[in-house]
């Protein structure tokens, strides 16, 4: 279980490098190649950068940025949310690691 | 009398619940995050009350109405005034809404009424009665309570034998606070003799150090800030997002140096304008250097109560350790130095409530249902009686759209009846949601997120004022996301792309979009070039796209679009096993687009087809006739063999009806602009669904008996099987792993290709078998010299084999075996198309 988070965690961190670098478009193919090649064996990665947030959202672990307020959005992602999906029913792998901060 | 069973971790910072069953200890997992510790946390946010981890995020942005720690404050007359709620709340309050939370990590059901308790060897009279105040408030009629170092080491005692009267030390290093005990047994008597700690120094403590001493001075270095530490730690300063990420990527460091000698940290940072990126490695020596000072710390209070009571080293047994910050190895080393003999042997985030499920498994206590009548039958009616009471005088109305396109969706809660003091919380299923605990009004309504694309399930509960459940008030609320939806139109047929099944020199259907899925549908196959096509070649890759049913034979569906790239089109050669990636889009008005990628030759392809179109390749046309043609003469060969004269006659109707269309077809250029290939195209399609449906259910229900006699013949000569019995087991899997969407395709061609396969690996069973074989060898030696293409060779294997089979060398004796049988006039029965050129893809 724990081999394939650290790899999706890896690639998550790999396309925010090259799209940081502005290179993701050289390998926006082979990456799409091999999150799908993921999502096939059931394991799907969500990025909830610009989301809005709110407290009853379990699938992140927040820190607020700033003051609180009842209108925010997640401003940082570290680490992406991962689900496994399983006789078409979802379960959450990884929780998110977000920063929020007001809208 | 009952056992107690459960054990309650109750920490300052995380806390566990654990069961004790036959024997097991089973810690339960939250069911939001399926976290084994919940955060010692509570919040009161504006209409609803958190607890754990979510209401942690809270704890230094709404400190007016977040609350965290408030263990050390159990026992006092201490009030956190909660602005959201304009009232003072308890220290005793907030813990027992953690052991409330608690209460719902058991997903058995079970809801326990007694309980174990542990506390810090340091509480007094005020603290212990305050816990169990709190663990009475949170629904418990029994509360027992252990000291923490008592019930760590049950945990490690319960796991292993032999004498363990004498002292013991407990070091307790968690996330916040440090406690060290020296515990006396005797006998099978625990004491805890003398304690010491302190409550603001723990991991946490260890990674702020490792944010300063180690990152800020190159931060510094780099880009010369002022007062950089100091701006970084402000609240709402300049640096608060970068603060909290050092101290997440601190905290995985430090785990990273737990297991190696090396690790780095990432980070960047923008600064007027200018950025800054950070790749800094950190060693283990530099984290011990860094945590020396705050190990020693607790290393002195470890000594004094050595001291204190004037022990020696030797008299300690061993020293137990407790506390996640414990797995660091400079912990583990500094004890060393002590003397004493360090025990790693528990799970140190656990242990305290595994060792409290094992003191409550021999904790007894009255079970109050039972005090009236014993029976379990008189039990269980009271509570089904008790719960109809309540359901009287509670109803809940829930009303929501089962299916939405939206991100969320509306819920609306109406309820009637007796509701004061009664709560609700709704979580998902896959635990990306909990609503929180709210109180139950006469109306509510609650957004509901919706993941894309699939049945979202939601679960809502309803607890009385105990938190107890109230079971037959719960609701179970699903909504499909993005289907039924009138915006969408659900596709009437299966939309498959024909592959090569180069195994049975045909070609077969791949699904790409479902009958009943919405449009619009988009997918990217992955695929491998099956042939080489040389650049300039007429040879070609056909992608045919194909509406209907997916488990027919393709030319019995529909051809809605072909694309053919042939090797004129190439910039260079394509060579078997490259890539091709198609993506196949097909909009709500069912217009179909097809894109291509050859990744060898890095070139595009595109086309979109109109459905009101046919497209129809002439080379998979004429390979498609020839195909049907084989298998209608099969079919009539069978027919005759099984004396069904019906079935036969239809059949042979049905050969003439494609045989007609022959010549055309043979004429027929790529290049052709009449109708002739859609006519062809049309007559092949109607037979070879009119052959599918020959013979009715009668055909239908013998071939699935021939399929499952066929299966059986190869599931018991398998486990008589003496070579390559794996592999053959694994084929015999992967035949038989599609048996119910087989059968429930009800078409004949499948299940005929079905038995054909089994009945293949039937024979190659036999062939590994040696009883087969020694039997078969015995009548092969009978044969005459004209039954062999070459008697010479034969009569020279027949005595090589011969003699293998007397040494007993079977192996051996198997090769001789299959190279006398290609010497054999033999006739195949059923001859596969040599010139197989299918579509290209793999």
């Amino acid at each position: 279980m724990k081999q394939p988070l650290v790899i999706l965690n890896q690639l998550f961190e790999l396309e925010q490098k090259l799209k940081l670098e502005q290179l993701e478009e050289k390998v926006t193919r082979n990456l799409q190649r091999i999150w799908n090649a993921w999502e096939e064996e059931g394991y799907l990665c969500k990025n909830p950068l610009h989301e809005n947030y709110s407290e009853t959202r379990t699938d992140v672990e927040a820190t607020i940025i700033g003051q609180e307020a009842k209108h925010m959005v997640i401003t940082q992602v570290i680490k992406p949310i991962i689900f496994k999906k399983e006789q078409q029913e979802l379960t959450l792998l990884q929780k998110g690691v977000v920063m929020v901060e007001r809208k | 009398m009952k056992s107690v069973n459960f054990g309650i971790d109750l920490g300052t910072t995380n806390s566990l619940i654990a069961k004790y069953d036959q024997g097991n200890v089973t810690i339960y997992k939250n069911p939001v995050g399926h976290k084994e510790t919940l955060a010692s946390v509570v919040a009161f946010r504006p209409d609803r009350r958190l607890v754990g981890d979510k209401a942690r995020e809270y704890l230094l942005k709404d400190s007016v109405n977040v609350f965290g720690s408030f263990k050390r404050k159990m026992g006092t007359d201490e009030r956190y005034y909660v602005v959201n709620l304009d009232e003072n709340v308890t220290p005793i309050q907030l813990s027992s809404y953690v052991l409330m939370e608690l209460k719902n990590f058991i997903h058995s059901g079970e809801v326990p009424e007694a309980v174990i308790v542990t506390i810090p060897a340091s509480f007094d009279t005020m603290q212990s009665n305050a816990t169990i105040k709190a663990a009475t408030a949170a629904g418990f009629s029994e509360v027992f309570l252990l000291q923490e170092p008592i019930a760590a080491s049950l945990a490690y005692f319960n796991q292993v034998s032999g004498d363990s009267n004498g002292n013991w030390l407990v070091y307790d290093l968690g996330g916040g606070t440090f406690d060290v005990a020296l515990v006396n047994i005797q006998q099978g008597d625990m004491k805890v003799l003398d304690h010491e700690g302190n409550n603001f120094l723990g991991g946490v403590d260890i990674d702020f150090a490792l944010v300063e001493q180690l990152l800020v001075p190159s931060i510094v270095a780099r880009t010369g800030i002022e007062n950089f530490e100091e701006q970084l730690r402000q609240t709402y300063g300049p640096y608060e997002k970068l603060y909290h990420q050092l101290l997440y990527k601190t905290e995985e460091a430090k785990k990273e140096l737990s297991a190696h000698q090396t690790t780095n940290i990432e980070f960047e940072l923008t600064v007027e304008g200018q950025r800054y990126e950070f790749d800094i490695d950190i060693t283990r020596e530099q984290l011990n250097e860094v945590i020396a000072p705050t190990i020693q710390q607790t290393l002195h209070m470890l000594q004094q109560i050595i001291t204190r009571n004037q022990l020696t080293p030797q008299e300690i047994r061993q020293i137990i350790l407790v506390g996640g910050s414990t797995l660091i190895p400079y912990v583990r080393e500094q004890l060393q130095t002590t003397g004493i003999s360090v025990n790693a042997d528990v799970d140190p985030t656990t242990a305290v409530a595994v060792g409290a499920a094992y003191y409550a498994a021999n904790k007894y206590y009255h079970p109050k249902s039972a005090t009236t009548d014993p029976s379990l039958d008189a039990l269980l009616d009271r509570i089904v009686q008790e719960e109809e009471e309540l359901t009287e005088r509670l109803h809940i109305d829930i009303s929501y759209s089962k299916s939405s396109q939206d991100e969320e969706e509306l819920l609306l809660i109406k309820t009637d009846g007796d509701y004061e003091r009664c709560t609700y919380r709704i979580i998902r299923n896959d635990g990306a949601y909990d609503s929180g605990v709210m109180p139950l009004k006469s109306k509510s309504t609650e957004f509901l997120p919706l993941m894309p694309g699939v049945l979202n399930k939601f679960f809502l509960r309803v607890y009385d004022e105990f938190q107890h459940e109230i079971k037959t008030a719960a609701h179970e609320i699903s909504i499909s996301h993005g289907q039924f939806s009138i915006s969408g139109q659900p596709l009437p047929r299966d939309i498959c792309i024909e592959v090569d099944d180069k195994e049975n020199k045909t070609t077969k259907l791949e699904l790409v979009f479902e009958k009943n899925s919405i449009l619009p549908q988009k997918k990217t196959l992955y695929r491998t070039i099956s042939k080489t096509i040389t650049k300039g070649a007429d040879e070609k890759v056909i992608i045919n796209i194909v509406e209907g049913d997916r488990y027919a034979r393709p030319i019995s569906n529909l051809p809605i679009g072909c694309i053919e790239i042939a090797g004129t089109k190439l910039t260079s050669d394509l060579i078997k096993g490259s890539d091709i990636e198609i993506q196949i889009t097909m909009t709500e008005s069912r217009s179909l687009s097809v894109e291509i990628y050859l990744v060898m030759t890095q070139q595009e392809f595109k086309n979109v087809f109109s459905l009101s179109e046919k497209q129809v390749s002439v080379a998979r046309l004429k390979e498609q006739y020839d195909e049907l043609e084989r298998e209608l003469r099969n079919g009539m060969r069978s027919f005759s063999y099984e004396s069904e004269s019906v079935w036969m006659a239809h059949a042979n109707d049905l050969l003439e009806q494609l045989l007609s269309q022959k010549k055309a077809l043979l004429k027929l250029k790529e290049n052709d602009k009449t109708d002739a290939r859609y006519i062809i195209a049309e007559t092949v399609n109607r037979i070879s669904q009119a052959y599918d449906k020959l013979g009715g259910n009668e055909r239908l229900e013998s071939l699935q008996f021939e399929y499952f006699e066929a299966k059986e013949f190869v599931e018991t000569h398998l486990s008589m099987v003496d070579h390559n019995k794996e592999r053959l087991q694994q084929s015999f899997r992967q035949l038989t792993a599609a048996e119910s969407q087989l059968l429930r395709s009800r078409n004949s061609s499948v299940l005929e290709r079905a038995i054909e396969q089994l009945n293949k690996l039937g024979w190659e069973v036999l062939y590994n078998t040696n009883s087969f074989l020694i039997s078969r060898f015995a009548m092969i030696s009978e044969y005459s010299a004209d039954q062999f293409t070459n008697y010479t060779s034969a009569r020279s294997i027949l005595q090589m084999a011969q003699k293998s089979l007397d040494q007993e060398k079977f192996v051996e004796f198997r090769q001789h075996f299959y190279n006398l049988t290609h010497l054999l006039k033999y006739e195949k029965a059923y001859q596969e198309n040599p010139d197989f050129k299918g579509t290209g893809i793999g």
